[in-house]
């Protein structure tokens, strides 16, 4: 999703700098002068133009479309035996992580809980909430899912990343949405193993 | 009998309080309606003030969260539904009879009862802030189950329902009275296809109206019954949606955001063709891509939705991409108008030109959602409040103020001062970019949007304090136009017919026009009638 | 007038094919139901205008239409003042938020309303 991301910012960049480039060179060569009293002409049309400046930023969306289709189709893709499956649950103000094989965590936003996942794994997730729409959100994996009371929602994460990384609620909930936090911690392998048969001795 | 007795007028014109309460006068609907809404558009400034000053700095005690929760509701609802929608609307009010040749409106007591239902339904919203749990606060979304009665437990929410939904209607109605009276209403030869630009864009804006504003209705009522009739529809635990309210919602509340630009759309036509002094280029591409844009609009609504896992994302997704074409077509269009010209700078053209520079950001950013993957991170941050600030605030409220200064002298028959106004432009720009601008990185780095506040950690701080910054400016750059309006009030320096040297019917009449429009009409030939007075074919046969 | 005609009918062509592209592709019953609804409406339209561009015939549609031509005998004064849109206004705020707060107020609009559109009809014959 970072090269989703990549692409775009760079493609509306660039389409931006052209289009700015286009007004603001008109802007200065046509304005009012002495020399540039009255119009050149009163032409108003140029199909030709018109019908070139309409098939190509066609074509270019579709293109975009095509591209976008191919990444989200990855991005949701859900695997079929995945190794990690974690039930979470949005409630005002906090989140529930129950895991399939391991323990329940709980917090608060005073005690934000951790969601602990193995490096390089299919982790399932399945999202719901208790009471209104909340959206659990990990921005340093740029992406969210929201937790919608009476529908279940799946999706995959795979981190490929070591570290600690801040989870948000991403649609507003009321009073403490702000501070509706949570952590997502990946280890190891090992380190998941060992961190899962503790907590089952809790 | 000669066109000077056609139209007989049959009493002096009233000025008192009484005569503006009981007028169905578009002119003085026009008025009455531009003038509210920049009195909303005051108060809901100041909610932004507050807003920005909360989240100057982190963990903000400026305000509490309740209190914030409520201000970014109204600052929202009355941006939406009390300021730039109902303005576009009142404009057209204005100069739409007068540019087709037209006495009134097809209906004026439908079109004064819409002024007076969407003013009291704005003030209802605003009562809200006197109940006993305050003002609605569940944003101007409104999400159930948030805004259900057991969590959203006050009266305020009802306020907002019953003041939203009195303004949907007074929508409707004045829609209804644009398209009948363009149809209609149109002077000798004025064809379909002479009509300026402007007129047309709010044909297809009302079409919007009508295709859209029916399912805010009826969404809301489907909120009041569940809050207070006893409905479950929204409502999970008894086999009711939330998914269902954001298709219902966003049903509507896409269309609605092309009901707040396509207006404005026309307007930076009819000022950049003005003061370049060159027809606008491709008219029909223009007229045609208004309505490829309405059309589209009406299939993307779920690209709000992209996160819920609960729509088709890639239909959506197509949609929207798609609706960039015809959106490209009107920037190059306007660039071609520019190119060749010879353009005066005035005020209005500095905003006009302001509103191309943002409103070509809001736009490639919006392409930027439209793709599912993107928005999975974007989505409720800070890039998307970016987002449709510029192309809202950058674009709208940019071309807001281009209306003001162009027609401004045709309303009350004196100009506002040219330096003056160019001062109020550059600290709007300066203070609009700055405010906006950072709000892109706020969003990448993952600042969820509707957060009272925030911690001190990493770049948001930084950030926030500079777009409180240009907040502080955008203020000041109001202050500069208030200061402006005064100073040129006190001048009253007579503007005369045709200020600009515009070539359309408007521009025919004196300003401002008598009671019925025109006392003569010039002979309408092609969708510049002013031009063909000034320039007559020689080799035609009388 | 065709050009009206012509904007309706496109419009209830393109939603009454968005409607079944949507429907064929993502099968999902809230979104097409709107689009359907908004279709029926449009099409409602368009069989009303293709009857009333039978009988049109504007001047306004006559490319080299003069200001003379069109001018008539007096049929009638156009309206510049009317209190009903005002009462009408407090009347419909009153019945709205009567549903919110107080049923009273909501009975005495509605009464309002009735006798407003009593006076208008009465006042316009």
């Amino acid at each position: 999703m970072a090269e989703d991301w990549r692409i775009f910012a760079y493609g509306a960049l660039a389409v931006a700098l052209l289009v700015w480039g286009l007004i603001l060179y008109a802007a200065v060569r046509f304005r009012q002068t002495e020399r540039n009293a009255e119009p050149r002409s009163q032409k108003d049309t140029n199909t030709p133009l018109e019908v070139a400046w309409t098939v190509a930023p066609l074509l270019l969306v579709i293109a975009l479309f095509v591209l976008t289709a191919h990444i989200e189709t990855d991005v949701e893709a859900l695997a079929a035996a995945p190794p990690v499956e974690i039930a979470v649950d949005g409630y005002r103000w906090g989140w529930t992580f129950a895991y399939r094989d391991g323990p329940t965590v709980r917090g608060t936003a005073a005690n934000p809980p951790e969601m602990v996942l193995p490096i390089g794994e299919v982790a399932s997730i399945r999202v719901t909430s208790s009471d209104v729409v909340h959206s659990f959100w990990i921005p340093d994996m740029l992406f969210k899912r929201d937790a919608v009371p009476g529908q279940v929602s799946a999706f995959d994460l795979t981190p490929s990343k070591e570290g600690t990384f801040l989870g948000r609620c991403g649609e507003f909930c009321g009073l403490n949405h702000a501070l509706m936090t949570f952590r997502v911690r990946v280890v190891a392998p090992a380190a998941y193993e060992r961190w899962r048969k503790y907590e089952a001795t809790q | 009998m000669s066109a000077a007795e056609a139209v007989r007028v049959t009493a002096p014109e009233r000025h008192d309080i009484l005569s503006w309460i009981t007028t169905t006068d578009h002119k003085r609907i026009g008025v009455l309606y531009m003038a509210t809404t920049l009195l909303f558009m005051a108060v809901a400034g100041l909610l932004a003030m507050a807003i920005r000053t909360q989240l100057a700095r982190p963990d903000g005690t400026v305000l509490d969260s309740h209190a914030y929760n409520q201000i970014f509701t109204l600052h929202g609802t009355a941006m939406i539904f009390l300021v730039i929608a109902p303005f576009a609307l009142g404009l057209a009010n204005y100069v739409i009879p007068l540019q087709i040749g037209a006495p009134d409106m097809a209906f004026p007591r439908l079109n004064a009862t819409s002024y007076w239902m969407f003013l009291f339904g704005g003030l209802v919203v605003f009562a809200g802030a006197a109940t006993n749990e305050g003002a609605a606060s569940a944003g101007w979304t409104a999400y159930a189950p948030l805004s259900e009665i057991t969590i959203s437990t006050g009266l305020g929410q009802d306020f907002w329902i019953v003041g939203v939904a009195m303004v949907s209607v007074a929508s409707i109605m004045t829609a209804l009275n644009f398209v009948t009276t363009t149809f209609i209403f149109r002077a000798p030869g004025m064809t379909m296809w002479r009509i300026p630009i402007f007129t047309w864009e709010m044909v297809a804006t009302s079409l919007l109206i009508f295709m859209a504003f029916p399912s805010l209705t009826a969404t809301l009522l489907l909120l009041f019954v569940d809050r207070r009739l006893g409905g479950h529809v929204f409502d999970p635990a008894f086999g009711g949606s939330p998914i269902l309210y954001q298709h219902l919602f966003w049903f509507f509340g896409h269309p609605e955001v092309y009901v707040l630009i396509l207006p404005y759309f026309g307007v930076v036509s009819e000022v950049i063709s003005t003061f370049t002094g060159r027809p606008l280029f491709g008219y029909t591409g223009m007229v045609l891509s208004a309505f490829a844009i309405a059309g589209l609009s009406m299939g993307v609504w779920a690209h709000h939705m992209f996160t819920t896992g609960a729509v088709n994302n890639p239909f959506f997704s197509f949609v929207s991409f798609l609706i960039a074409v015809p959106t490209g077509i009107k920037f190059f269009n306007w660039i071609c108008t520019m190119w060749g010209g010879s353009i005066r700078y005035t005020a209005a053209m500095l905003y006009a030109l302001g509103f191309l520079m943002n409103f070509l950001l809001g736009g490639v950013t919006g392409v930027m959602v439209a793709s599912p993957p993107l928005d999975f991170h974007a989505q409720d941050s800070y890039f998307v409040v970016a987002h449709f600030h510029y192309t809202i605030g950058g674009g709208s409220f940019f071309a807001l103020f281009a209306a003001i200064y162009y027609w401004w002298p045709k309303v009350f028959g004196w100009r506002l001062d040219e330096r003056l106004g160019k001062i109020n432009f550059w600290l709007t720009l300066a203070g609009f970019n700055l405010t906006f601008l950072p709000m892109f990185f706020m969003g990448v780095f993952g600042m969820p949007r509707r957060i009272y506040t925030y911690a001190n950690a990493g770049a948001l701080p930084l950030l926030n304090a500079i777009a409180t910054a240009g907040a502080y400016l955008m203020l000041v750059a109001a202050v500069a136009f208030v200061a402006n309006v005064v100073v040129s009030a006190r001048r009253r320096e007579p503007a005369g017919d045709n200020p600009w040297h515009g070539y359309t019917l408007e521009w025919a009449t004196s300003s401002p026009p008598p009671e019925h429009n025109f006392h003569r009409l010039p002979p309408i030939r092609s969708a510049r009638p002013l031009w063909d007075v000034e320039h007559p074919k020689k080799a035609k046969a009388s | 007038m065709k050009t009206g005609l012509l904007l309706f009918a496109s419009a209830a062509l393109f939603t009454g094919t968005i409607a079944l592209v949507y429907w064929f592709v993502a099968h999902e019953p809230a979104g097409t139901t709107l689009l359907g609804a908004m279709t029926a409406a449009l099409t409602v339209v368009v069989c009303y205008m293709v009857f009333a561009e039978r009988d049109a015939d504007l001047y306004a549609d006559k490319e080299d239409a003069t200001m003379a031509e069109a001018a008539g005998e007096h049929v009638g004064t156009y309206i510049t003042h009317s209190p009903a849109p005002f009462w009408i206004g407090v009347a419909l705020t009153a019945v709205m938020l009567g549903f919110v707060v107080s049923p009273a107020a909501a009975g005495l609009g509605i009464i309002a309303l009735c006798l407003l559109g009593a006076l208008l009809i009465v006042r316009s014959r």
